[in-house]
């Protein structure tokens, strides 16, 4: 179907005719194969040995969906007569079958949809201890699959599935138990976006994923109105620092803006669903605005071609425009007009480098 | 949507006849493109907007399509593969491309994609129970096709795909999950089918499109999300993503002409991801596909909230 980065082998490249022969038989015996487990899933077979015909398929073949379905019949089938210990075993072999298949095709969908099938499985058919050893397991998986490709889209989507059937299943034991502590791993998940972007600054999928856990950690810290302003200049300061190690990163770009947007923003529906950090007051916007065009424009100095920073500079700028006109019993620090005349500058600046986007820097000024 | 863009054609060629070739051979003994239901859905539509739609049987495409039909309603991507909402989108575009949508049992497939649906509003691919974006946007396409978009709660699907969009403007897989060009196509295209695009305020959707917009790299082409490579496929999503928000002009077109020409395979036809890579069929159709985004001459016009030739959405729809 659809190949990535694989080279195309040049019309010259003539195949030698024992090549030829061995693809030939390849095609061969993979479609005798593919016979061989169809006829046992139209007569309905479930066995063990069926189990083992399917994964020979399905080493060769990941993307084969049908045959992960009746790969789950025959699993279903096989569990239903037996023991609890009998079960474990059966679920545990199932999920080591996969490891090598992930560790070869980390992107294919199939694979992983059967995975939290097995999961959920075990959820259903173990004791909720049982079940959750097995996937608190999974973690080191993720951990070791994140730890070779920080980005894997799959690899963040499958964590945060996992954390929340943890959290339930820890929430089902303590409901159980008065006083077993808390289910909820957001602690532990903010330190390990923490962990991440330390080691590489520039991940975005890290930086997202800390957003979505910001509201939820400052709520089941019961922070008050202080200590989240606090919290907040600690992310603020994280950005000012990292923006200039790299202007130039997306991603951190993308993380300030939301914090910002999400905070400073003179009417509360800023547009883009942003959780709550804290709510502040038109002079603590203003104060943060302000110290926030001052660094930035010393970053300016340094990187005056920077595309980023300029469209970031007239994000802020307009947000200190907007919060100060709304607010005129408010005293700034900065002169509405002199940030006027600077978005003017930044956006002349920005049609000038950004080239590529220009329709969208000729609307914008049309719009100032 | 953004006016018609006239654009003037660079001594870059786009190798038409190569390309209907390419998909033609694909149809072969040995390669058997009617044997999945997506891998036609794409050669076709790329045949459809090259502007050879007969390059493939009619008859025999909709007899395969046929096969394909399950006794739950649901269609397989081949007769020997499980129903999935995939291939039963794939399967109905197709129909309605060579317009033969009486060719199947209409009130099954209906009530299979309706069975699909869960009480949060979201779309599972298949009986097994797989959720996400992806499955809304081809809920709600094979309803809106079938004129039954009324079988199932719309409301929900448009609130549950709201749910996914995140500080970015972006929208996920599932709520929580990080921004996509391909999700952001199909949440888009959602809102789209369901004349729901005004529940976006407009400074999510400019701060969706100025992600949108980021996407492209010095070389012209388009990445999926921050700090990726470059692939042509996402000449498609970002660039329908921008169309259904009216804000093509917001990347260089004819950068991005240069990239998607560069991936063709100018001697056998077909397009790959990037230059020098191997071709396939889907990256050829969605090239394509983008390079009539863009206004490329001598092609048809594209529906971006489809993904099928304008011809045919307003055949099935009527004008916009």
């Amino acid at each position: 179907m659809a190949s990535h980065g694989i080279t195309r082998r040049p019309v010259s490249a003539a195949q030698s005719a024992k090549a030829r022969e061995q693809e030939r038989l390849k095609v061969e015996q993979y479609n005798a194969l593919v016979a061989e487990v169809q006829t046992l899933r139209a007569s309905n077979t479930y066995t063990t040995a069926t189990l083992t015909t399917s994964s020979t398929l399905l080493s060769q073949n990941p993307e084969f969906n049908t045959i992960w379905n009746y790969r789950r019949r025959i699993l279903l089938h096989l569990l239903s007569p037996m023991s609890a210990d009998e079960k474990l075993k059966l679920l545990m072999s199932e999920l080591e079958f996969l490891i090598p298949l992930l560790q070869s095709y980390p992107k294919c969908y199939w694979i992983w949809n059967y995975r939290i099938f097995l999961l959920q499985t075990c959820s259903e058919q173990l004791d909720v201890a049982t079940a959750l050893r097995v996937w608190k397991g999974e973690m080191k998986l993720v951990d070791k699959m994140l730890g070779r490709d920080a980005r894997n889209f799959h690899g963040w989507g499958y964590r945060r599935g996992v954390v929340k059937e943890i959290e339930q299943l820890q929430g089902r034991i303590s409901g159980e138990k008065e006083g077993e502590g808390s289910a909820s791993l957001v602690e532990e998940e903010f330190a390990y976006t923490t962990a991440m972007y330390q080691k590489n600054l520039s991940n975005f999928s890290a930086w997202h994923n800390r957003s979505k856990l910001i509201p939820r950690l400052l709520d089941e810290r019961n922070a008050n109105v202080e200590e989240r302003r606090t919290f907040l200049d600690g992310e603020l300061g994280i950005m000012q620092e990292a923006l200039f190690t790299d202007p130039y990163d997306q991603s951190l770009q993308l993380y300030h803006h939301w914090l910002i947007s999400a905070t400073c923003s003179p009417t509360s529906s800023a547009g883009t669903p942003s959780g709550e950090i804290v709510r502040l007051t038109p002079e603590q916007q203003l104060d943060i605005l302000t110290r926030t065009l001052v660094w930035m424009k010393e970053l300016l100095d340094e990187e005056p071609e920077c595309r980023l920073l300029l469209e970031e500079l007239i994000f802020v700028g307009s947000l200190t425009r907007g919060v100060a006109e709304a607010n005129s019993g408010v005293t700034a620090e900065v002169s509405v007009d002199e940030v006027k005349g600077d978005m003017q500058a930044w956006l002349d600046k920005l049609i000038v480098v950004d080239p590529m986007r220009m329709g969208r820097w000729r609307e914008l000024a049309e719009r100032l | 949507m953004a006016a018609a863009v006239v654009f003037t054609n660079k001594p870059e060629e786009l190798f038409v006849d190569k390309h209907v070739k390419y998909i033609q051979t694909l149809d072969t003994a040995d390669k058997r493109l009617m044997s999945w239901a997506d891998g036609v859905y794409w050669g076709l539509t790329a045949l459809h907007l090259l502007g050879h739609p007969d390059a493939l049987p009619r008859d025999e495409t909709i007899k395969f399509v046929q096969s394909c039909q399950h006794e739950n309603g649901g269609f397989g991507a081949h007769p020997s593969h499980d129903a999935h909402l995939l291939y039963t989108l794939s399967a109905v575009q197709i129909l309605a491309m060579v317009d033969a949508l009486d060719a199947i049992n209409t009130d099954a497939c209906v009530s299979y994609v309706r069975g699909l649906q869960k009480p949060s509003g979201v779309f599972a691919g298949d009986e097994w129970g797989e959720e996400d974006t992806r499955f809304v946007y081809t809920a709600i396409q094979t309803l809106k096709i079938l004129g039954r978009l009324d079988a199932v709660d719309v409301g929900r699907a448009v609130e549950y795909v709201l749910g996914c969009q995140n500080y970015d403007g972006g929208f996920g897989l599932v709520p929580g999950a990080e921004s996509h060009s391909g999700q952001i196509f199909t949440c888009l295209g959602v809102l789209s089918m369901t004349d729901s695009m005004d529940r976006l305020t407009t400074a999510s959707k400019d701060q969706l499109a100025g992600w949108l917009a980021q996407r492209q790299l010095p070389n012209g082409g388009l990445n999926g999300r921050p700090e990726k490579l470059e692939d042509v496929c996402y000449s498609w999503w970002v660039m329908s993503s921008l169309a259904m928000l009216g804000k093509l002009h917001w990347i260089d077109r004819n950068k991005l002409v240069g990239f998607i020409l560069s991936c063709q395979d100018e001697v056998r036809g077909g397009l790959a991801d990037r230059k020098g890579d191997a071709v396939d069929v889907f990256h050829t159709v969605f090239g394509i596909a983008g390079l009539c985004l863009v206004g490329w001459g001598g092609l048809k016009e594209v529906d971006p909230v489809y993904c099928m030739p304008v011809e045919t959405t307003k055949r099935l729809f009527g004008a916009k």
